[in-house]
């Protein structure tokens, strides 16, 4: 069931008056069947992978929190470690593993024939598990007490606003809401309705409608020409953006009309200037999971330069590898890697090269944004291309094929319109969290955007729901 | 609180409700007069302007590409027109045909581009661009896919029925192009044939056939005469493209349709890639070439024609 469909807006209309018709210490009940009924929809015999997930993780957290030894509760936070990483191992890395070591042993002139599970990867395997790992070891290093309701914790591991694409959550963060039951006022519920509604409008209206000229070009990367390519992967930075804040304003927005706070997961990526800054803003609740149970515990910034390089290189590789069973996201979470420490390394210089221009911070924070976008932008290329020959070809292609610019003037306009709206939206926003004082915005002036909204979605959407790109991972 | 909420959730329906009406007349009005462009439905509301041709040729763009209806009408002295669309399959072409049919025209003979690539590609994918005239006709409904209920809820929002075309009918309400008579010939720029050859999968979507039956009926149901013709691509067909054409002419034969064969399987005439603008489009010499066998064939096909040509140039609508 996807946000982007009528079917799902019809759901969410019945789940939020079964909530609100609901006493408040039986909501999460209502919730927890609602959550379940959407994952089910997908795919039921995945439902079962959901519910042995959480029921492992709750029953380890709880053993975790009963034993007295540290070897005892190190035991049980391995059974719970080893199951989440074991499933994702099992139905997202196994093949691509598998046929690295065939292709491996077939470089070396040796045959390896192990078998190819071919499972179908269960939607938002990689969210849930990581939600419930963070659990695990909240709960080893006491910084949780365990839930002690086994249904009320699957509510947490199965919230449908974020189960498939998050905002990853912790539960020291949801499970208090989920235990008072929500409840969402008329200024909730309006402000939920206009965030849903504005991430509604960046999938179907910006997202989807790159997305056919994105496609068509990275199908068949070697028949365009560089400034085709270079447009295209604009265009995906841009894609992949509005769509992946656009489900997390969709599930943020729909949690809040049910009176339930989401993390939030964006802060305007491409505005970053640097690319540290970058992952500060973009999927914030995955930066901060890697930051708190990768990075810190390989050991941080607190062993010497070598040792912090390392840890941040591993985090960015696993992070990579967290997107997609593929050498293309090991390669994109590498470069992000990589960038990171040439950030770090030379931050100091850069600070004292701008120093001899003197008081210019406007300008040299314009030139870092610049900088930084193009970064990412470059290593976006790996994240969509269809294959590492094919990434290597488009950077290729960019670099070293002149001709005409391939334009889908009907998709394009669409798709300018949208974005149009985003920099003015955003640029607005940013400069409401730069002021001092607070800009009040009346009533009747956010009534006629949301009702410009609901118009542009309806005549300038992509009709058809197609699927949000983080359903993948 | 709760009245007030109450309240201000009823009024928000009631505008969405009165807002959605209004963008939607507004978006009706302001196409009526527009008369070109696939996106913007003008093509479509162009053959209905133009029903009372009795020539009209339905396809994809293998027949706007490829159609001139001025030859047809020197060679075989009757009105013509052109109500191919490019990216638009059997669905659109059988739904335009009933928006034909219900607004009173009667063609005298109907063409129809006889396309395997009707038997891969969901030809229902891209006709929303018909969904202002949803509920004109059963067989428009149907290629809305207008049968699911939720399509159905979402097609009652008349400004979605706009949706993708908004921007097009605006921006030709700016700058006005003349009606033609459907045929948009393309420049000749073939460089390679071996490009598009694509491998023998299978199975066909099945429900293309019914289409093609249904057009078939309809149009002799309303007195027309249907003629199939296939369109030459450069070099050989691949393996697909000669399974599904296969398929089409048992169809054709059951239905006791004529089909006229261009293909250069069978058609010395296009053989050469100096005919083509790629290898499924022919350039314009190729298509005027087509055309011009076409008339000689349908000449043996068509009584002889009455002075003058009936519902040559375009009527108004007149509501």
């Amino acid at each position: 069931m996807l946000f982007n469909t009528v079917l799902f807006w019809l759901f969410f209309v019945v789940v939020w008056l079964l909530h609100r018709l609901t006493p408040k210490a039986w909501r999460w009940g209502v919730l927890l069947i609602a959550s379940y009924t959407f994952y089910g929809v997908w795919s039921p015999p995945y439902l079962l992978l959901l519910a042995v997930s959480t029921t492992v993780d709750w029953w380890a957290a709880s053993r975790m929190a009963a034993a007295d030894r540290r070897g005892a509760r190190r035991a049980w936070l391995g059974v719970s470690i080893t199951s989440n990483l074991g499933m994702l191992g099992v139905f997202k890395y196994w093949d691509f593993f598998n046929q690295s070591a065939v292709d491996l042993f077939a470089f070396g002139g040796f045959v390896w024939d192990a078998p190819e599970l071919g499972l179908l990867l269960p939607v938002g395997i990689s969210f849930y598990t990581f939600q419930t790992l963070s659990y695990s070891v909240d709960v080893y290093r006491g910084k949780l007490e365990p839930e002690p309701n086994l249904l009320r914790f699957a509510l947490y591991v199965s919230f449908f606003p974020q189960l498939v694409a998050g905002p990853i959550e912790r539960a020291g963060h949801l499970m208090p809401q989920l235990r008072s039951g929500g409840s969402a006022d008329t200024a909730a519920m309006a402000s939920g309705a206009q965030r849903a509604l504005w991430g509604l409008f960046k999938k179907v209206v910006i997202a989807d409608r790159l997305a056919l000229y994105v496609d068509a070009v990275y199908t068949d990367p070697a028949t365009h020409s560089a400034p085709t390519l270079l447009l295209a992967t604009y265009a995906f930075a841009f894609q992949i953006y509005a769509d992946f804040s656009g489900y997390s304003d969709i599930a943020i927005g729909c949690a809040r009309m049910l009176g339930y706070d989401l993390r939030e997961n964006f802060r305007r990526p491409y505005l970053a200037t640097s690319i540290r800054d970058f992952w500060r803003r973009w999927h914030i609740s995955l930066s901060n999971w890697l930051r708190d149970y990768v990075y810190i515990p390989l050991g941080g910034s607190r062993h010497g330069e070598r040792r912090t390089i390392a840890a941040l290189v591993i985090t960015m590789l696993l992070g990579g590898l967290w997107h997609g069973a593929s050498w293309t996201f090991v390669i994109w979470g590498g470069l992000q890697g990589l960038m990171l420490v040439g950030s770090r390394a030379t931050l100091a210089r850069r600070d004292r090269w701008w120093a001899k221009w003197g008081d210019s911070t406007r300008v040299r924070d314009v030139f870092r944004v610049i900088v930084t976008f193009h970064l990412v932008c470059l290593s976006w290329v790996f994240f969509r291309a269809e294959s590492l020959a094919d990434a290597v070809g488009v950077l290729e292609g960019i670099a070293s094929r002149p001709g005409n610019l391939f334009i889908d003037p009907h998709t394009l306009s669409h798709a300018s319109l949208g974005l149009l709206v985003l920099v003015a939206v955003e640029g607005a926003q940013a400069l409401r969290a730069s002021s001092d004082r607070p800009v009040h915005v009346p009533a009747a002036l956010r009534l006629i955007g949301a009702y410009a909204l609901c118009l542009l979605v309806v005549l300038a959407g992509v009709a058809g729901g197609s699927q949000f790109i983080y359903f993948q991972f | 609180m709760k009245r007030r909420s109450a309240q201000l959730a009823v009024v928000s329906i009631f505008v969405l409700v009165t807002g959605d009406w209004l963008v939607g007349a507004g978006l009706s009005r302001l196409s009526e007069d527009i008369l070109t462009g696939e996106r913007s439905g003008g093509q479509a509301r162009l053959a209905i302007e133009r029903r009372h041709a009795q020539i009209i040729a339905f396809g994809s763009s293998r027949t706007r590409r490829h159609i001139a209806p001025v030859v047809l009408e020197r060679r075989l002295s009757r009105s013509a027109h052109n109500a191919g669309c490019d990216g638009q399959g059997i669905a659109y072409a059988r739904a335009v045909q009933s928006l034909v049919h219900r607004r009173g025209g009667r063609p005298e003979l109907v063409l129809l581009d006889l396309n395997p690539a009707d038997l891969w590609i969901d030809s229902r994918a891209r006709t929303h661009v018909l969904a202002p005239w949803f509920g004109a006709t059963p067989a428009v409904d149907d290629a809305l896919g207008a049968s699911d209920p939720l399509v159905a809820a979402t097609l009652a929002s008349r400004a979605y029925r706009f949706n993708s075309s908004a921007l097009p009918i605006i921006r030709r309400s700016w700058v006005s192009e003349p009606p033609s008579d459907g045929f948009a010939p393309l420049p000749r720029a073939l460089v390679t044939t071996s490009a598009e050859v694509t491998e023998a999968s299978l199975p066909f979507e099945s429900e293309a056939f019914g289409l093609y039956e249904a057009f078939v009926l309809d149009a002799q149901h309303h007195g027309s005469v249907v003629v199939f013709f296939i369109s030459p691509v450069a070099g050989p067909m691949n393996a697909r493209e000669r399974a599904g054409l296969a398929r089409l002419e048992a169809l054709s034969a059951r239905l006791d349709v004529t089909v006229v064969d261009f293909s250069s399987r069978v058609h010395p005439a296009f053989s050469e890639a100096a005919s083509f603008h790629d290898r499924v489009h022919l350039a314009e010499n190729g298509a005027l070439r087509l055309t011009e066998l076409l008339a000689e064939t349908l000449t043996d096909i068509l009584p002889p024609a009455h002075a003058g040509l009936r519902g040559a140039e375009p009527e108004r609508p007149s509501s």
